[in-house]
């Protein structure tokens, strides 16, 4: 399966994504691909990059860290120098990557979104390396990372995948195989985080789902009816439109490698916690009834929706980046399409019934 | 990327750009209204309105939630500090669905009561989360010092207490008085191309009364001089500072330009319109000039904050794991006052240049450009234009605009 994936598009920019071996659950020391980002940006050969114009962001996340490159087309023999460039990093700056991560992460576990999502993921999967959040990372201590760590991780540094809009770059390096880690067991119940200074509080419900390689489409289908629908999902409806009780109710479904998981989130007042919680809960299991409008309303949407994220380069890659990330076939967006033209109420009330587990999880005062 | 512009006969400006290879179409309304036009009563006003613009409407036969969702759309509202607008990012084949939601917005929304209700309360809800983030409280509380009277004072979220108790009514004739084509413009980016632009806006829009009253403020300021400080007492485990200055508005065209280039040295970076289907990549070289006070451990991090404003504004730049705040801003306004060398100019502009070509590749954020760009200058273009001034500034522009920035600051601390 290819490794690579160009597409085009009608602006002048160009837009690279390049997924590499350092996910959460690749570390061989936790936390040791978010202080590497920051050694990366203090590198002589990104900052080189970023002088002559180009914008590079990192993302850290649970199977990848993904590069996200950003300039116009007359740069694209500039990139030739990225991986010489990631693989090249000051030692002696440690400290400060890591003071800057744990500042980073810091602030992350103070929010009450990011981390009542981190405390829900870690009672679900208590066992898992998924059990964690890349942003917040519970429970991990970055002094510990040693520059012997870093070396480690740049000898074995590769990538999954390279997806390139709008131009023709060619990426060095070596392209690694994946092995995602399976969830060996699931866990239940709730826990309560108390959080200073704040007036609201987060509720995140997460529920195991289909990993990427198993019923990824009616998990979305399912998803888009719950709480990714904008304003029209059930959650949003149940909690924001008809009771006002909170600004965001959603949900988000992910797929990944060894896992996916599907997480509610909503922000209330603390008086109305209990009240929303059993609503999260109601309207979850509210979706055993799926009338045919509620099936329409899911093919129209995400119909539309593919064009629609497609209007930029960056959507674009964002899109198809997990095709050869993780070795689908190329045609994986007309198949989703297909899916939706025979798609039945019924495959989307019968997710209802698989989600027998869930942990819920409350930050705020 | 050419814009056009037409006035309909009703006053409606409509600008529009045909990008014939895209799939999707941009359609925004800018209204001249926003936090500049609020006062004593109903701070906040402006963005409740536009919350409650999203529910029942007269002649929708559906929500506007179904109706753009049901098709895979993209929509939503913003409201700043001069400006509300609307938008819908559709497949072009249902482009017109957006004309026909935004001609239907601008005069019959029904503001009913129980709906209002419901709005105040989320509204209230949304000033929580604001509440919950400790910046964004650092944020209003440095801004109620920057200004006495001003509008913008309060920010876009106004005070709460505005919030609770302003009259369905109150805001009904707000909306009444500013909503009307005389005081909007109508943006169409995308595939659709100028004759279908100008059919559909023609179909949709001339029909609805021109309106009389416009939303312009003439720009004014409150004279401040001087450092205010203030602490805010808080258990974390991150320690903040932020220094809040005034940077010049859209009004002042050569001022705001020269206040992009500023960005461009100290965090090398400053966008001017946001994507709203995608996350574009986005960082702090740590080249930049106010990365320096993470070298030197004064900080273990820093951003600046913005907002497009049509007056004087509020810029604010937050120190992350700051240890003495007194040490800490003494050392950032040295860092600032320097005048760069030919590097880091030459740097700020190739960045300047690229941002130029990334803000130009997505119908939805042309549409922002454009939008503003002929709402405060007749101009769609306008934005582009202040931009690209700002690549031949030098050392010099530099210097004389970081001197007047830094004579009056708000300088917050929270640990």
């Amino acid at each position: 399966m290819a490794k690579v994936m160009k597409l085009s598009h009608w602006s002048e920019s160009l837009v690279v994504d390049v997924k590499l071996n350092l996910g959460l659950i690749n570390e061989d020391v936790p936390g040791l691909s978010r202080v590497l980002v920051n050694l990366w940006k203090w590198s002589r050969g990104i900052m080189e990059l970023e002088k002559s114009g180009v914008t590079i962001s990192f993302n850290n996340s649970w199977d990848q860290l993904t590069v996200s490159i950003k300039t116009h087309k007359g740069n694209s023999s500039l990139l030739k120098g990225l991986w010489d460039a990631l693989t090249r990093v000051d030692l002696s700056l440690l400290d400060r990557a890591i003071n800057e991560a744990s500042t980073q992460i810091n602030v992350a576990r103070e929010d009450t979104t990011a981390r009542a999502m981190a405390e829900a993921l870690r009672g679900l999967m208590p066992d898992s390396p998924y059990g964690n959040h890349p942003e917040v990372l519970l429970g991990v201590d970055l002094s510990r990372i040693k520059p012997e760590d870093v070396r480690r991780a740049l000898d074995n540094l590769a990538y999954y995948s390279v997806t390139v809009v709008g131009g023709d770059v060619e990426i060095s390096g070596s392209p690694a195989n994946a092995k995602w880690p399976s969830v060996k067991g699931y866990g239940g119940g709730e826990v309560n985080v108390k959080l200073s200074d704040k007036v609201q509080s987060t509720i995140a419900v997460a529920y195991p789902a289909d990993s990427i390689y198993g019923r990824v489409f009616n998990y979305m289908a399912f998803n888009t009816l719950l709480g990714g629908m904008g304003l029209i999902s059930r959650l949003y409806v149940e909690i924001r439109v008809k009771r006002g009780l909170a600004y965001y109710a959603f949900s988000t479904y992910v797929p990944l490698g060894g896992v996916g998981f599907l997480i509610a989130l909503v922000g209330t007042r603390e008086k109305h916690v209990n009240e929303v919680k059993e609503l999260i809960l109601k309207t979850t299991e509210s979706m055993s009834m799926v009338n045919d409008h509620d099936v329409e309303m899911i093919k129209g949407n995400q119909r539309g929706r593919l064009t629609v994220r497609a209007e930029s380069p960056e959507g674009l890659a964002q899109m198809y980046s997990i095709i050869p990330l993780y070795g689908l076939p190329e045609d994986y967006y007309a198949r989703y399409v297909n899916f939706l033209t025979t798609l039945k109420s019924s495959d989307i009330a019968n997710i209802t019934s698989e989600l027998r587990h869930h942990y819920i999880a409350v930050a705020g005062p | 990327m050419n814009a056009f512009s037409i006035r309909l006969s009703n006053g409606l400006r409509v600008v529009g750009s045909h990008i014939p290879d895209s799939e999707v179409e941009a359609v925004y309304v800018f209204y001249n209204v926003g936090a500049k036009n609020e006062r004593d009563g109903i701070y906040g006003g402006s963005h409740l309105v536009e919350h409650v613009l999203f529910r029942s409407i007269k002649g929708l036969e559906k929500s506007i939630d179904e109706l753009v969702e049901g098709v895979g759309g993209y929509f939503n509202g913003f409201t700043t500090y001069d400006t509300t607008a609307y938008v819908e990012v559709l497949p072009v084949d249902k482009a017109e669905l957006g004309f026909m939601i935004e001609a239907k917005r601008m005069k019959d929304a029904l503001f009913l009561e129980n709906e209002f209700e419901l709005e105040r309360s989320i509204v209230l809800s949304e000033f929580d989360m604001n509440e919950n983030d400790e910046e964004a409280r650092m944020m209003l509380t440095a801004s109620r010092k920057m200004w006495d009277s001003h509008p913008y004072r309060h920010m876009v979220i106004g005070v709460r207490r505005d919030l609770e108790s302003v009259k369905r009514d109150e805001l009904y004739n707000y909306y009444r008085r500013y909503y009307n084509p005389s005081n909007a413009v109508l943006v169409a980016v995308g595939g659709l191309t100028r004759s279908s632009i100008e059919k559909l806006a023609e179909l949709h829009f001339s029909s609805i009364e021109p309106g009389e009253v416009k939303g312009d403020v003439e720009p004014w300021d409150e004279q401040f001089n001087g450092i205010i400080k203030v602490t805010m007492r808080g258990s974390t485990m991150v320690p903040r500072l932020l220094v809040l200055f005034k940077s010049p508005g859209l009004h002042n065209a050569q001022g705001f330009s020269r206040q992009l280039f500023v960005d461009f040295i100290l965090i090398g970076d400053k966008r001017l319109a946001y994507g709203l289907t995608a996350s574009e990549p986005a960082s702090i070289p740590r080249f930049a000039r106010l990365y320096r006070l993470v070298e030197e451990g004064t900080a273990s991090s820093v951003y600046a904050s913005y907002e497009l404003t049509y007056m004087n504004g509020p810029y604010g730049i937050v120190l992350r794991g700051v240890k003495d705040p007194d040490k800490a801003y003494n050392r950032l306004i040295e860092v600032i006052l320097e005048k760069p060398n030919a590097d880091e100019v030459n740097n700020a502009i190739a960045r300047i240049k690229t941002r130029l070509i990334n803000t130009l590749d997505s119908p939805s954020k042309l549409g922002q450009l454009y939008g503003v760009g002929e709402l405060f200058a007749n101009d769609p273009e306008h934005l582009v234009k202040l931009m690209s001034n700002a690549q031949y500034l030098g050392a010099e522009d530099y210097v004389n605009h970081v001197e007047e920035l830094i004579k009056s600051a708000v300088v917050v601390y929270y640990g």
